[in-house]
């Protein structure tokens, strides 16, 4: 006869498991200080061993990673021939830059105090688009700070121990900014949300037919409340795909697939600055 | 309780931790074809396989929540997507007579690409990632193909770790 062990001990620990994924939706203090205290004590630790095998890693990664160092270096050569041969797209890179390099001497972002971090490893499952970096609350940082680069947003603060942080990337499917066309101070405001690691970010909900034009700049909006500083460069919209019309009318009255590529390149992030900036509560 | 759970515990303990500290450390930038290795998926997939359902759902259940510690998706996520595979791959092993080496990178190999998938799909259903179709067999693929290659020294290591004292090594 089959023992009902297996099964008996089965359901006992899926109804833990799932005990504690409930406890944690609901937001249950204790738990949540057990798990950030565990997480400060084993930091250590995970520390000492990314030392240990720094050397197996970058051999590993010198030698996987020429073959993609040397299709993005023609992937470059491409664009910069592209971009010479075309003059209204050097010129319109060219006001964008020019528009961007005033941006980012703007308000917040230019009078914030800032924490200048190393990026000390990358995400550390598939699914997710983070990174982690060699500075904590010990330097001033909190939960939901902004990070960027030279190159614009790059994310939000998502946990803190005293020495690390863990930085939610903008393409993560978790992540949302309120943006507003750059040239347009005064421009209605939108949600862009992360679809997901390596993919363009997307404007949420429907918006009227030619609000938005292929290349146009986004800074973050700074609207009230907002988690971000103003002004911040986040991308430039490449692609607009207008919502089909209602039977009966001949064009498209909205857009509802408007993606953003990101100006900051999330996949080769050495450095990163985290703004000590807090919205006001 | 057998004599020497003492020590049966500390090595299984041992085997999760060091697993965890692998996978977050070394394998958060250790990609292959842009996929980082599932190192506690083939600790689960081997106690399966060596120990049966009921120590494959435990270590499973543990592996996962040390896991889900480092982890930004909801705490204990990831420990019922590894209990649930350790306890069917342990079922599979049940019903699978042959257990050569071959076999074994199979099963082992099979157990990963479900846990990718499971993992992935409650993901998906929580909201908690955006991951396309095709990115999650990528994954699983190559996951899989990983963790078949590392099932004969795995199995080894976790046939040490959950052996009972009086019995020896479990085949």
């Amino acid at each position: 006869m089959r023992s009902n062990r297996p099964r008996f001990v089965f359901l006992v620990t899926v109804a833990t498991a799932v005990s504690l994924l409930t406890l944690d939706f609901r937001g249950f203090g204790p738990m949540r200080s057990v798990q950030s205290g565990l997480r400060v004590v084993t930091e250590p630790v995970a520390d000492g061993v990314y030392w240990v095998f720094s050397p197996v890693r970058n051999a590993w990664n010198g030698v996987w990673d020429h073959g993609d160092l040397a299709e993005e270096n023609a992937s470059l050569r491409q664009r910069i021939a592209e971009l010479e041969e075309n003059p209204a797209i050097e010129r319109r890179a060219s006001e964008q830059l020019e528009i961007l390099q005033g941006q980012l001497g703007l308000e917040a972002a230019a009078t914030t105090e800032r924490v200048i971090a190393r990026v000390v490893s990358g995400p550390v499952s598939n699914l997710e688009s983070t990174i982690r970096i060699d500075r904590g609350s010990n330097h001033g940082i909190r939960r939901n700070m902004t990070v960027v680069t030279e190159q614009g947003l790059i994310g939000r603060v998502a946990e803190v121990t005293p020495t690390r942080s863990v930085i939610e990337l903008v393409d993560s499917s978790r992540f949302g900014v309120t943006v507003r066309l750059a040239e347009e101070p005064a421009s209605p405001t939108f949600v862009l949300v992360g679809q997901g690691r390596g993919r363009p970010l997307r404007v949420q909900g429907e918006v009227p037919v030619g609000t938005f034009v292929n290349g146009a700049a986004l800074v973050t909006s700074g609207i009230e409340a907002s988690l971000y500083p103003p002004d911040l460069p986040v991308g430039a919209v490449v692609g607009v795909t207008e919502t089909p019309p209602p039977v009966g009318v001949v064009a498209a009255q909205t857009v509802d697939g408007v993606e953003v590529a990101l100006f900051a390149d999330l996949a080769s992030l050495s450095y990163v600055t985290v703004l000590l900036w807090e919205p006001e509560p | 309780m057998t004599p020497g759970w003492g020590r049966a515990l500390l090595r299984a303990v041992v085997v999760i931790v060091s697993a965890v500290l692998l996978q977050v450390t070394l394998m958060a930038d250790l990609g292959l074809l842009g996929v980082r290795p599932e190192l506690l998926l083939l600790v689960v997939g081997a106690t399966a396989l060596v120990a049966g359902p009921a120590k494959g759902c435990v270590i499973g259940f543990w592996a996962g929540l040390a896991y889900d510690l480092f982890l930004q998706t909801p705490f204990g996520m990831v420990a019922l997507v590894y209990t649930v595979v350790g306890y069917l791959a342990g079922q599979t092993r049940q019903v699978v007579v042959d257990h050569h080496g071959s076999v074994r990178a199979g099963l082992v190999a099979g157990t990963t690409v479900v846990g990718v998938v499971l993992h992935a799909g409650v993901a998906l259903l929580l909201d908690e990632t955006a991951i396309s179709a095709w990115e999650i067999i990528r994954f699983a693929v190559v996951a899989g193909f990983v963790n078949g290659a590392l099932a004969r020294p795995a199995v080894r290591v976790v046939g040490w770790a959950v052996r009972d004292e009086e019995r020896g090594v479990p085949r």
